[in-house]
């Protein structure tokens, strides 16, 4: 019989893992297209959470029940997070599309900026979280808040998704073709930049339904962004940039360390851990488990 | 590279350069100006830009006083605040930019690491430093020009824990969790041997990195020591909110103290009210309660609405070292920070708290301490219940 604490520490880990692989999918994707790391992800996915602790009262203060205001809420913030970041790709990345140095420097000061920006327009307080699904399930007689087995599905529904529009759309073809060559796939007549500025989208659109679905659990300020990030980054290195059932595996790999090391040898050295199981999975192989040569 | 490719930077390098100096802290010679360390970005912000504003605040009503007369001569006061980033590369920076850059002569710091970037010029160079630090390392005799603006573990501690100990008087066990860093460890070494003082075994003590975002395994593990009472001495806002909420999820009963928790509103935010309720904290200010009036109140008022957290320990120091400065200044009749630093500790100031001298020499080996109250406050309901409040002794 597997014991409590073995059970919980399973559930812990997968609820981990199913928060980094929310972060980590958009990270990829845009590695994976453009060849660059979006550190300014972490923002859209702040703006996201901070907006959804904004609407979901006002729409529930103006009679909209709670589940409708969150989704409403929800669609309303990943559409207004989408339109800052087709402002940030078409007056900024466009011009550094492959350019790990000048997108470094560009997404670098993004993040420094809207950081910025978020203090002075929301404050640096934590944002009172929304309850949208309150309580908690037992899981083989393991208490676990109801929002996590939320986010839990939500991540499995949202990578399933990505990974089947990866694998069975022309969209999604014509990404990977992007991804694995882009000039031989220009030479078969594939538009590169307008591909690149829909897959930036998309990857915003992740890193903004994250933050929607992480409002309710997790501490929401502007500075929440760049909290995940390093972890989030870490999962994409560990698992391969740009492969996104590498990304699955890394934040996996990460969260299994985080909750196993946190709970044995306590939440500091776990942290270390996981950096000295990023150096040994790189120095074996340096382009991440499911990185292509 | 081109000499127009090359002019570009440079042009912009100059740009910036002489933009810093337009906007940066010069100011006018009759004016006094405090400059601030503070965390103004990331998680720690709340509380730097609540010192921030405080800071202003004392500012705005010294100089509608009439400012501050030396010698016949007339000046106003002014805060000058740069981010630290709570780090000690953030403090030595700004240090650097506050004292060398902008000439100013006094300095409030807040964070460990960034004062101890900050005290090495202060203490080196003659200026005069306000230490808005958790632990005791930056404090005392081999730092004349050093001096405390608010209660710190050494006279929060002993506050706590006395009360606990008459309140729960079975409890005998304690786990601790720190954040990791210079004011973690620091604030641990002061607490655990006060726990132990005290006839409490302390089963563990644990420690976590800032950034830390998930804190389920944690919560596991304090949970799994099945102490009376888990001590979280130094965790921001946020973090303590989430360890309190798996915590609840876990079921775990017992004493919870936020020896830092300095409102209850920004823990709640994180936590919900149910995880939160019952917990005890050191640094939140009773503001409602009788020990203070609506003067003080409206200034809280004033402060929630302008940046989100009532006042408390912590931003209150923004008020009370500006405070400090003008009366040291007042009784030196002297901007000299060394003549400064030889008046303060037999001033009395107009803290926020209201007339406050300096003591402390029994822990610091010199009195360099305001002899602020000490509230411990216990979150019921969502509102801070004022517990007890202890005079600091002077001694």
């Amino acid at each position: 019989m597997m014991s409590a604490t073995f059970v919980q520490l399973v559930i812990i880990s997968l609820e981990i893992g199913s928060v980094y692989v929310l972060f980590s999918l958009g990270l990829t994707l845009i590695f994976g297209i453009m060849k660059v790391v979006n550190f300014a992800h972490g923002q859209f996915f702040a703006v996201s959470a901070i907006l959804v602790t904004i609407l979901v009262p006002f729409l529930a203060a103006h009679g909209l029940p709670v589940l409708p205001a969150y989704f409403l809420a929800t669609a309303t913030t990943v559409a207004v997070t989408v339109m800052i970041g087709w402002g940030v790709y078409q007056f900024g990345l466009v011009r550094f599309l492959r350019d790990m140095e000048g997108a470094f420097i560009l997404t670098l000061g993004l993040a420094m900026l809207s950081d910025g920006l978020m203090l002075s327009i929301f404050g640096g307080a934590p944002r009172p979280e929304p309850v949208i699904v309150p309580g908690t399930v037992r899981i083989f007689a393991v208490a676990v808040l109801a929002q996590h087995v939320v986010v839990f599905g939500a991540a499995v529904c949202i990578t399933g998704a990505l990974y089947w529009s990866m694998t069975a759309t022309r969209l999604g073809k014509a990404l990977r073709a992007i991804a694995s060559d882009h000039e031989a796939a220009m030479l078969q007549g594939i538009p590169y930049r307008r591909l690149s500025r829909d897959g930036f989208l998309i990857a915003t659109a992740l890193a903004a339904i994250a933050g929607a679905l992480m409002a309710p659990i997790s501490e929401v300020t502007p500075a929440v962004g760049n909290d995940y990030l390093m972890n989030g980054f870490m999962a994409v290195v560990v698992g391969g940039l740009g492969s996104v059932p590498g990304a699955i595996l890394g934040a996996m790999f990460i969260a299994v360390i985080e909750a196993v090391g946190g709970y044995y040898v306590g939440p500091s050295a776990a942290t270390m851990a996981i950096f000295v199981m990023v150096i040994v999975v790189l120095l074996i192989r340096p382009r991440g488990l499911l990185g292509r040569a | 590279m081109s000499r127009q490719m090359m002019a570009k930077p440079l042009l912009g390098a100059a740009a910036l350069m002489v933009g810093g100096l337009l906007i940066g802290g010069a100011g006018p010679a009759d004016t006094i100006r405090l400059g601030l360390s503070l965390p103004l970005s990331g998680g720690g912000a709340i509380w730097g830009k609540g010192t921030a504003w405080m800071c202003d605040k004392a500012a705005a009503q010294i100089n509608k006083a009439g400012g501050v007369n030396v010698q016949g001569k007339v000046y106003k006061v002014a805060c000058v605040a740069y981010d630290n980033k709570y780090t000690a590369a953030g403090g030595a920076s700004v240090a650097h930019t506050l004292l060398d850059r902008d000439g100013i002569k006094y300095v409030l710091a807040m964070g460990t690491a960034p004062i101890l970037a900050t005290q090495s010029l202060t203490e080196r160079q003659g200026d005069l430093l306000f230490n808005l630090s958790w632990g005791k390392a930056t404090k005392g005799p081999k730092f004349p020009l050093t001096f405390d603006v608010f209660n710190s573990p050494a006279e929060i501690g002993p506050a706590i824990i006395k009360f606990i100990a008459k309140t729960y008087s079975s409890a005998k066990t304690v786990v601790m969790l720190n954040v990791d860093d210079a004011t973690g460890r620091e604030t641990e070494a002061i607490m655990r041997p006060m726990w132990k003082k005290a006839g409490y075994r302390v089963l563990a003590s644990m420690f976590y990195e800032r950034g830390t975002t998930e804190f389920q395994p944690t919560a596991l593990r304090l949970a799994s020591y099945k102490a009376d009472i888990i001590d979280l001495p130094t965790l921001p806002p946020p973090d303590a909110g989430k360890v309190l909420k798996d915590l609840q999820t876990l079921g775990v009963k017992g004493v919870k103290i936020l020896d830092d928790g300095t409102s209850a509103s920004a823990v709640e935010a994180t936590s919900g009210r149910s995880a939160l309720d019952g917990v005890y904290m050191g640094a939140a200010i009773p503001i409602d309660g009788p020990s203070f009036d609506a003067r003080q109140r409206a200034i809280s008022k004033e402060a929630k609405a302008a940046f989100g957290d009532p006042v408390n320990l912590v931003n209150i120091s923004g008020y009370d070292a500006m405070q400090e400065l003008v009366a040291g200044i007042e009784k030196a009749q002297s901007l000299n920070p060394h003549a400064i630093a030889k008046a303060l500790p037999t001033v009395h100031f107009k803290s926020f708290y209201g007339d406050v001298g300096f003591g402390g020499a029994a822990a610091y080996g010199v009195n360099i301490q305001p002899l602020l109250p000490v509230y411990v406050t216990q979150v019921v309901n969502g509102k801070l219940v004022d517990r007890a409040k202890v005079a600091v002794s002077g001694k």
